[in-house]
């Protein structure tokens, strides 16, 4: 493959000493505990967000308000922490957008009951996520997994791949990024929940 | 910027960090600037880069989508379409050539377990075949070759290497070729699964009309094909022993859902667990006898608090 993991490189700012987890070591702990977490966490800003369009930015925020906690200690349980921010931030723009109904307010407390039971979406057995891998993959739209395929499969450079299709550049690169955002939302979103094989 | 702009610069980066050509210097340096400005930032590139990332392993390409390729290259100008060729040159250049239709030796030796049965050969040259539950194989050996097909069922290998007498697995449409290993090969209705424990071997796919494929596999690897597609996975090794434990009479479930937990339990006993409704989306951890369904049933009344209802042939479950 083309590709190598580049997971141990030292790209971004080294941590002072005594100053709690070093980046890589926040990266390691919100690849591992929180990405896992991103289709229920995903589900209940849908939930209990009336504007779609908010969900990213509400997740963006969550992640941002996990990242200063994690820079100091590592948390530990993740998952109560997690919903707990993402509670807090619902309740925090419900208030400041001064339109809390009710019912938003009966459905963050249902919420709260439903997230603490252990949901299907923590560490999948092998199995199954070989069999979302593929699914992924089968779900990606044909442009984008053919860029996708030609890069991990063949190991084809950007320029290679626009040279073999035909088309600029500029296209292969786009279908890449494209490729890419949507591999990561099938993966971390859909949830395979009751996927008898 | 917002979360998805954010998501698209990010991606951006990863593609041309990750490009094999083209990443310089100063390139570098404008990543590492962008992720120090925000968080937000470095969040959102790790995510993409580890969902890349688990991508990596993905070797194989099913024939449909070379096909795709092939017909969107052909409308363009010759020079291109010769570039086609030299690179579907390579692609079969991959695979060995051999003849795919597998032949059935017709003086094999045939073993089979029984639903819930187990059970270990030891062949005379000291490698070992365990049998897991509803297994049939058949296996023949000469001075040059050994072989053996699956026919149903999951086994487990340990292979005494010998480079003048290849070990050779055939399974569905595809066979493996030993080169000192200990691996699994499971094969259910529609799709194989190879997991690989120590050692290598060659995955090989049959002479289709999309041209040959063959797979090198070592630990940790774990191949799953289905009749035109195989993907390869790495995983710990250790993660993949618990796919084991049934050596040891063993279900191991780690957030499983009870769906496929149910799927488990039935390829070993004849009273199968049926679950219904939103029952099946209830993920489960723990080590259970693979036999032992009624206790199973038991637990899941009494721990998870689930409905059970116990038939002549069935059990069924429900929320």
């Amino acid at each position: 493959m083309g590709d190598t993991s580049d997971f141990e490189r030292g790209e971004t700012t080294l941590p002072k000493a005594g100053e709690g987890p070093s980046t890589a070591e926040v990266k390691a702990w919100f690849v591992r505990e929180v990405l896992p977490l991103e289709a229920t966490l995903v589900q209940f800003l849908r939930k209990a967000s009336r504007n779609a369009s908010d969900v990213e930015d509400l997740r963006q925020e969550v992640y941002m308000r996990l990242y200063e906690t994690a820079k100091k200690e590592l948390p530990n349980p993740t998952r109560p922490l997690v919903f707990r921010i993402a509670r807090h931030l619902l309740i925090d723009r419900a208030r400041r957008e001064q339109v809390v109904s009710i019912e938003a307010v009966e459905n963050l407390e249902n919420l709260n009951l439903a997230i603490d039971e252990p949901g299907p979406d923590r560490t999948v057995i092998a199995r199954e996520e070989l069999r979302r891998m593929q699914a992924a993959l089968d779900q990606l739209p044909r442009r984008f997994r053919n860029a996708v395929l030609m890069r991990k499969v063949q190991g084809l450079t950007t320029r290679e791949i626009a040279l073999r299709l035909g088309i600029a550049e500029k296209t292969v690169e786009k279908h890449l990024t494209e490729g890419v955002r949507a591999l990561a939302n099938i993966l971390y979103r859909e949830r395979e929940a009751g996927g008898a094989p | 910027m917002n979360a998805a702009e954010i998501e698209t610069r990010a991606a951006e980066w990863l593609i041309r960090k990750r490009d094999a050509q083209g990443w310089r210097e100063e390139d570098a340096t404008a990543l590492a600037a962008w992720l120090a400005e925000s968080p937000a930032h470095e969040m959102a590139y790790w995510r993409l880069e580890s969902a890349w990332d688990r991508a990596d392993r993905l070797t194989a390409l099913s024939p449909q989508s070379r096909r795709e390729m092939l017909v969107r290259a052909g409308r363009k100008a010759a020079p291109i379409a010769t570039r086609v060729a030299a690179a579907l040159v390579i692609l079969g250049g991959l695979a060995t050539a051999t003849n795919m239709l597998w032949p059935r030796a017709p003086q094999a030796q045939i073993y089979k377990t029984a639903v819930g049965g187990r059970e270990t050969l030891s062949l005379a040259d000291g490698s070992q075949i365990e049998l897991n539950t509803d297994t049939e194989v058949r296996i023949t050996g000469n001075a040059k070759e050994r072989k053996v097909w699956l026919e149903k069922g999951e086994v487990y290998l340990q292979i005494k290497h010998d480079p003048q007498r290849q070990f050779i697995v055939f399974a569905g449409n595809r066979r493996i070729v030993d080169l000192g290993t200990k691996f699994i090969v499971r094969r259910d209705a529609d799709r194989l699964e190879v997991s690989f424990i120590e050692g290598r071997a060659r995955l090989e796919a049959p002479n289709d009309a999309d041209g040959p494929k063959s797979i090198e596999l070592e630990p940790g690897d774990m191949a799953v094909a289905n009749a035109n597609q195989t993907t390869l996975w790495k995983k710990p090794v250790a993660i993949l022993a618990d796919t084991l434990a049934w050596r040891r009479g063993l279900l191991v479930f780690d957030e499983t859902p009870l769906a496929d937990v149910a799927a488990e339990f039935n390829r070993y006993n004849r009273k199968k667990l049926i679950v219904v409704g939103d029952a099946q989306k209830l993920a489960i951890g723990g080590h259970f006898q693979a036999d032992n369904v009624e206790t199973f049933a038991r637990l899941a009344q009494g721990t998870l608090g689930l409905h059970v209802q116990t038939k002549a042939d069935q059990i069924i479950i429900t929320r």
